[in-house]
This record gives structure tokens, C-alpha cells and sequence, in this order.
């Protein structure tokens, strides 16, 4: 596998450079603009996390539009390995990512355009919570359809959005009452369970949960490529 | 050791619109074959189901003794895998992507692949788009030479290759192949190709292999007959490979010339089939009426 991490960034490196020279502008621009101070530490790790978890995009995109997935699966190595590979490279490229717009908010913050936003204790655990699930669901879809697929999987939660949104407008919130009870029974259950078993061991079962997320996403995945044809 | 390269058994694949039926073939051991036919005939999925790049339905393959799936690392760490448009990243230097490739294969020699690029004339510091048709292929020949596969699996090598250029391939290729006796599988349409560096043909069409042989038995005993058709009908069965009528006559495609002039006798011209020949009465599916 780590050939394969090594080959990536080899055939990669460029690209992502560049990335996280434009994710670094974005991260410092941003914040520069809004000195407001509205903007809080939750909601800018929720921010760089949501839009970090889309990097490992650049990947499958570029080995997709370079037809490049036959180079891969003509190499002397199994497909479950390829798999593995793209997990552990998405983690990597997401994280990175993170560790870009977390160095320019600390620029921002040694400048003085911006004091340092308080880091909160479940900073640790909202990250990789947040990137574990957005790759969980969309890295099966990227591995079995390519970029089709995962453009597909962002076009579909954006309608799913829009869609939402439009019937809460129209037809107030008791138009999707099982949606919104849902959504307000998890976030009450987690609250409970993070009351009851405290912020330390409520951090190691959800981080557990991700893993299990992301193993079994994994093995989907592996599932599905093992039957994909090049 | 096993004398076949690639040994395939009962080997099925079915597409909407097209299946490879049943397929056996045999690529002996430190000889180059010929997988000829015309487009659509299965070569290309034939090629990919012995890289397991596509799933098969029936069968099974045995490549170098080991079975493709089962040992499919050690099966690809012994192969070198040309593509018609080899699928390395564009925007990659050719430096690059080898350094990238190599490590997979245990017995990858960068010295080999310099001595090879040398040889080629790649400029290696150039990315991959900025090469033309045939430079490409000559790059994915020296990555697959430079880690000393066993079996060279070549899918349309020479296909969109100006004559020059597809000439200077094959006689690199030649030259390599006669100096380490390895394996080669290619696929091809270019009748040429195979005059030049097979020992061995397999001609496959609508799915199936319809012969496969040495190649100068293909040229020592396969002929044309041309006669009337009353003279042609006397050829027996056996011997007729294809058949074609024409206004002012007819042509047979015979598997053994020896016979066919004694069962015609003096009434009828009989030369030696070209391999272009052989392929117009093969691709027909044996018969054909001509318009006049």
C-alpha cells in the first residue's frame, strides 16, 4: 500500500501543491475579509473540515480523467490494496488540508489581522468525525463510478438541500416532521450519550464509530472495485 | 516449468452485443503470437481477461503456471502490459512515472530502464503528453522491458503508428525479444506486423479462435486456389478455409496446398495465401459472394 501512497503523490504532487497553495489563500483570505469576529472556532473547523474532506476529489478525479485506473489495476498488486490505498491517501490529503487552513489561521493570528480563535476540546473529534463520514460515503461512489460518481453524490445532497429547504419554505416545518424528528432525536441521543459517558469516553465511541464507518465503507468499496471492469 | 506462457481453458465473457465463447488458447514459452483479427473480435477483451482488468465468466487462464487470479501479484509482477494508449498521467515527466511504477516490480533495473530510454531516444525530463503517438509506446516499452518481464502482453502496439515508425518499433522489439527469448503476446490488425516478428498466429473472430498456428506452417502450406467454381467444388471440405465467388470464377482459401493441387489437378493456379489474404477469407466468415 505504501507503493501505491508513494506512486499517488509521485503522479500527484503537482496538482496538490497547487491546492493547498489556493486552500491556504482561501483560508487566509476569508477570515482577513470577515474581521467581524462572528465567525467561531466551531463553525470555522466545521467549514475546513466539510470542504477538506472534498480534496481526496483530486485523486480519483485526475486518475479518472486520465483513464489512469487500468495503470493502477496493471500493477502487481490486488485491488483490495488499491482500495485501502485510497482511503488512507483521502485521510492523508483531507488532514493535510486541514493542517493548511489551521497554519494560516495561526498566520492571521501572528500578523494581528485576527486573534487566535480558542481551540475547543472536541476539536480533535469533530474533524476527523466530519471527514470520516463525508469519505464513508462518498469514496465508494468515487471508486466505483469515478468522477461521475462523485460529482453525482454532491449533485444529489445539494438538491437533497435544496429540496428541503424549498418544502420547509412552502410548507413550514411540518412539512418534513420526520426529517427534522430525526435530525432532533440523534442530536438529542448523542447529547445523552455525551452527558452520560463524558467528553473523553464519548470521544473514543464516536472515533470508534468512524472507524467502523470507514471500514466497512472500505469494504464496500472493495466489494465493488474487485467487480469494476477497465 | 511449464511450456506455455499463457495456457486459457473454456474462457467466457458476455457483453450486451457481443460474448468470447469458450475460448482455448495456448501462447508458447520464448516465442512471440500473433492475436489477429478484425475489430470487435474479442482480441482486446481476450488481452484484459488475462490481466484481469475485466471479470471472466467461464474458464481460466494460466499464466507463466500460475492461475491469474489467484496469484495475480505474482502473475503482473512477471508481465509487462502495453496498452494502445498507454494510460500514464500526461502532466507527468516521463522520469516520473517511471519512478513511480518501478518499485512495484521486484526486479525493476533503473539502470535498464536508462540503458532503454538511451537506446529509444526518450527525452525523460519531458512530460507525457508532449510525446507523439510512437514515442509513447517506445516509453511503455522500456518500463515494461526494465523490470525483465517474462511475458510481453502488447494490445495494438503498433496501432496508429506511422509506417516508420511502427517499423523502428517492431525491429526494437525484434531485436530485444531475439536476445532474451521471452514471451510475447500482441494483438493486431496490421497483417504486416505479424510477417515481421511472429512465430506463432491465433486468429479470432466474432468471439472465437478460429486457428492458431506456427507461422510458416501458415505460409508454407496455406494457398489460394483460383479455378472455376466446378473445379473448386472438387476441393475436399477438410482442406477449404474460405471460399469466394466471383463473376468469372472462383477462390478457395486451403489449409494445405499439397492437397488441394491434387485434388483440382493442373486446371487451376494456386499460390501462396498472404497473410492479407488470409485475412479477407477469415474475416468473411469463410464465404462470400462478390457482385459482378
Amino acid at each position: 500500500m505504501w507503493k501505491l501512497l508513494r506512486k499517488d503523490l509521485i503522479l500527484n504532487w503537482r496538482t496538490l501543491g497547487l491546492t493547498y497553495c489556493l486552500w491556504s489563500a482561501l483560508w487566509l483570505g476569508g477570515p482577513a475579509i470577515d474581521t467581524s469576529g462572528s465567525l467561531t472556532f466551531g463553525m470555522w473547523s466545521g467549514m475546513v473540515s466539510v470542504a477538506c474532506s472534498f480534496l481526496p476529489i483530486i485523486l480519483i478525479g485526475r486518475e479518472d480523467k486520465f483513464k489512469a485506473w487500468a495503470l493502477a489495476c496493471s500493477l502487481p498488486v490486488t485491488r483490495d490494496a488499491i482500495v485501502r490505498s485510497r482511503y488512507v491517501g483521502g485521510w492523508l490529503v483531507a488532514l493535510s488540508g486541514v493542517a493548511v487552513a489551521a497554519a494560516a489561521m495561526g498566520a492571521l493570528s501572528l500578523a494581528g489581522v485576527r486573534p487566535l480563535l480558542p481551540p475547543t476540546p472536541m476539536l480533535p473529534v469533530v474533524v476527523p468525525t466530519v471527514i470520516g463520514i463525508i469519505l464513508a460515503l462518498m469514496l465508494p461512489l468515487g471508486l466505483r463510478f469515478g468522477i461521475t460518481g462523485l460529482i453525482g453524490f454532491l449533485v444529489a445532497t445539494q438538491l437533497l438541500g435544496v429540496v428541503l429547504l424549498l418544502a420547509s419554505a412552502l410548507f413550514g416545518s411540518s412539512a418534513i416532521p420526520l426529517i427534522e424528528s430525526a435530525v432532533k432525536n440523534t442530536a438529542g441521543a448523542v447529547g445523552t450519550l455525551h452527558r452520560t459517558l463524558g467528553s473523553v469516553a464519548f470521544s473514543v465511541v464516536l472515533l470508534a464509530a468512524v472507524a467502523a464507518l470507514n471500514t466497512a465503507s472500505c469494504g464496500l468499496s472493495a466489494w465493488i472495485f474487485r467487480r469494476r471492469e477497465f | 516449468m511449464t511450456d506455455q506462457a499463457i495456457c486459457v481453458r473454456g474462457l467466457c465473457k458476455r457483453y450486451r452485443g457481443f460474448a468470447l465463447k469458450n475460448v482455448d488458447l495456448d501462447v508458447p514459452r520464448g516465442y512471440v503470437t500473433g492475436l489477429i483479427g478484425p475489430n470487435g473480435a474479442g482480441k482486446t477483451t481476450l488481452i484484459k481477461l488475462i490481466m484481469n482488468l475485466v471479470r471472466r465468466d467461464a474458464g481460466s487462464i494460466s499464466v507463466l503456471g500460475l492461475d491469474n487470479l489467484t496469484d495475480e501479484v505474482a502473475v503482473k509482477s512477471r508481465i509487462g502490459f502495453i496498452y494502445d494508449e498507454p494510460p500514464f498521467y500526461p502532466d507527468v515527466s516521463l522520469a516520473d512515472s517511471a519512478r513511480a511504477v518501478g518499485p512495484f516490480y521486484p526486479n525493476w533495473s533503473d539502470r535498464r530502464f536508462a540503458e532503454l530510454a538511451g537506446r529509444f531516444g526518450l527525452p525523460l525530463r519531458k512530460r507525457f503528453k508532449a510525446l507523439s503517438h510512437g514515442m509513447k509506446m517506445k516509453f511503455a516499452l522500456a518500463v515494461a522491458l526494465s523490470h525483465d518481464a517474462e511475458l510481453l502482453l502488447m494490445d495494438e502496439p503498433t496501432a496508429g503508428l506511422d509506417l516508420t515508425f511502427r517499423r523502428e518499433l517492431l525491429n526494437e522489439l525484434g531485436a530485444i525479444l531475439q536476445d532474451e527469448r521471452k514471451s510475447v503476446l500482441f494483438s493486431t490488425h496490421i497483417t504486416a506486423d505479424l510477417e515481421r516478428i511472429a512465430d506463432y498466429v491465433t486468429f479470432i473472430r466474432d468471439g472465437a479462435i478460429v486457428f492458431s498456428l506456427p507461422k510458416d506452417e501458415l505460409r508454407e502450406r496455406w494457398g489460394v486456389v483460383r479455378a472455376d467454381r466446378t473445379t473448386i467444388g472438387r476441393l475436399p471440405a477438410a482442406i477449404v478455409r474460405g471460399r469466394r465467388e466471383r463473376p468469372h470464377g472462383a477462390e478457395a482459401l486451403v489449409a494445405d496446398m499439397t492437397a488441394a493441387r491434387e485434388a483440382v489437378g493442373p486446371g487451376a493456379v494456386i499460390d501462396r495465401a498472404s497473410f492479407d489474404e488470409v485475412m479477407v477469407f477469415m474475416t468473411r466468415g469463410g464465404e462470400h459472394v462478390e457482385a459482378a
